[in-house]
């Protein structure tokens, strides 16, 4: 067989094998859970590197910002402490928790309190006072004044 | 008095007083501290820090507490103008200090030299916290530590009105102290100052060392911090800002440091620089 032969040959197996193919294709059932078309995502490609960050510190009640869950166990707690007028009371409150759920309460309870007043300092307020709303009273002590308490590197 | 001695943070020595709170009071204080440190230590790859590091590159759900730290860490990078990174933890665990201080003195540990460290991003660029939910940059790690010790010092102590809450030299203290003039704190070079309302910290290279190194990483180089301060007492408004502004000043060094202590809050001031006997640490701490 010469050459042309082949080439014909060839060809004519090509068309024979992709029509076989294809009617196999239009005839193979589709899953009875795919969808008639597939849904279209329209996905941009991120390059990390060239992202910007956004800021650390959100803007409270900002759209898209949600407080922190607090567990159900602790919800009424968190109003007995909302009520609680003096330390005492809150010391009540919190006595009633174990360890970690008293701090988790004590952090919650700060993030409602920056939510509804942004006044603390840092990123809400850069130009606040380090120490926010604390008024500190701070004076030399006489060197001979034995200390109740040192600071030390730790 | 009462006073709860204990050691808490991989070592630290810390203390809580306060005069005629129920015993009771005192005690739930101090297994707070003990929670607060199983909940953030880096020491543990199952505390919740960890875990939040270990999911570098995802936003992740938070808890309150750790949500809080982290605002706080990025409050301290802030204040320092950045001397106080949080990010610092991978720099610091190269120099070999990856484990509590106790363990890591059995051990050779190795200073991180300048050559090969890299500058430490600033905290903003890494770190991301919402409400809720945070997000750490792939490749980096946080360490709460100092940034927690005043922030836990000053949750503590605001639940009492007379007491001192001492974690491992960061304190706060409130009311009229033991005999009604206050409470009467020792600073790093023997000065006493007398506190109705504020927080003290140190900072410095006196301790945590090992040769050639010491655990004061500079975040703009990413090596440990080259000094000439021992030690820093810092007195503010509270415990938080006084701990940031101690290591802030202990990164640079006496000269700049007595320019800038002032201009970021402190409200009082000592500075121990290449150690002299006047140092007060543990030894002479009560």
């Amino acid at each position: 067989m010469g050459p042309g032969a082949l080439k014909t040959v060839s060809a004519a197996g090509t068309v024979i094998a992709c029509g076989v193919s294809a009617a196999l294709v239009a005839t193979d059932p589709k899953p009875d859970g795919a969808p008639l078309t597939p849904p279209v995502r329209r996905t941009v490609a991120r390059n990390s590197e060239a992202l910007a960050v956004p800021p650390s510190c959100p803007a409270p009640n900002s759209p898209g910002s949600a407080p922190t869950q607090l567990p159900p166990a602790l919800q009424q707690a968190y109003d007995q402490l909302r009520q609680a007028q003096t330390p005492q009371a809150r010391q009540a409150v919190l006595a009633t928790l174990p360890a970690d759920q008293r701090q988790q309460l004590v952090a919650y309870t700060r993030q409602q309190q920056r939510r509804s007043a942004p006044d603390q300092r840092g990123c809400s307020a850069p130009n606040q006072p380090a120490g926010g709303d604390i008024a500190p009273s701070i004076r030399d002590a006489p060197a001979a004044t034995a200390p109740d308490v040192n600071s030390y590197v730790s | 008095m009462t006073r709860h001695s204990f050691i808490a943070f991989g070592g630290a020595r810390c203390e809580i007083s306060a005069p005629g709170a129920p015993d009771a009071d005192v005690s739930a204080a101090v297994a707070e501290v003990y929670a607060f440190e199983a909940r953030l230590t880096r020491f543990s790859a199952s505390s919740e820090l960890m875990r939040f590091n270990a999911a570098a590159g995802e936003r992740v759900a938070v808890s309150p507490l750790l949500n809080e730290v982290l605002l706080a860490a990025l409050e301290a990078h802030e204040l320092s103008d950045g001397l106080v990174n949080a990010a610092t933890h991978n720099a610091l665990a190269r120099t070999g200090y990856d484990r509590t201080f106790s363990a890591v003195r059995t051990r050779q540990i190795m200073a991180v030299e300048a050559e090969t460290a890299n500058p430490v991003p600033a905290l903003p660029e890494v770190l991301e916290v919402g409400e809720g939910w945070a997000r750490l940059t792939r490749g980096h790690a946080i360490d709460l530590g100092g940034v927690g010790k005043g922030w836990l010092a000053d949750r503590l102590g605001e639940r009492f009105d007379n007491a001192v809450v001492n974690l491992g030299g960061d304190l706060r203290a409130r009311g009229d102290g033991p005999e009604g003039a206050g409470w009467t704190v020792g600073l790093c070079d023997g000065s006493r100052i007398t506190i109705r309302e504020g927080g003290v910290a140190t900072s410095g290279t006196a301790r945590r060392r090992w040769p050639g190194g010491h655990h004061l990483i500079d975040p703009r180089t990413g090596a440990c911090a080259e000094t000439d301060v021992s030690a820093v007492s810092v007195a503010a408004a509270d415990a938080a800002v006084a701990e940031t502004l101690a290591k802030g000043a202990a990164v640079l060094g006496s000269s700049a440091a007595a320019t800038w202590l002032p201009s970021r809050g402190a409200l009082r001031y000592a500075i121990v620089a290449d150690g002299p006997a006047a140092l007060a640490d543990e030894a002479t701490a009560q």
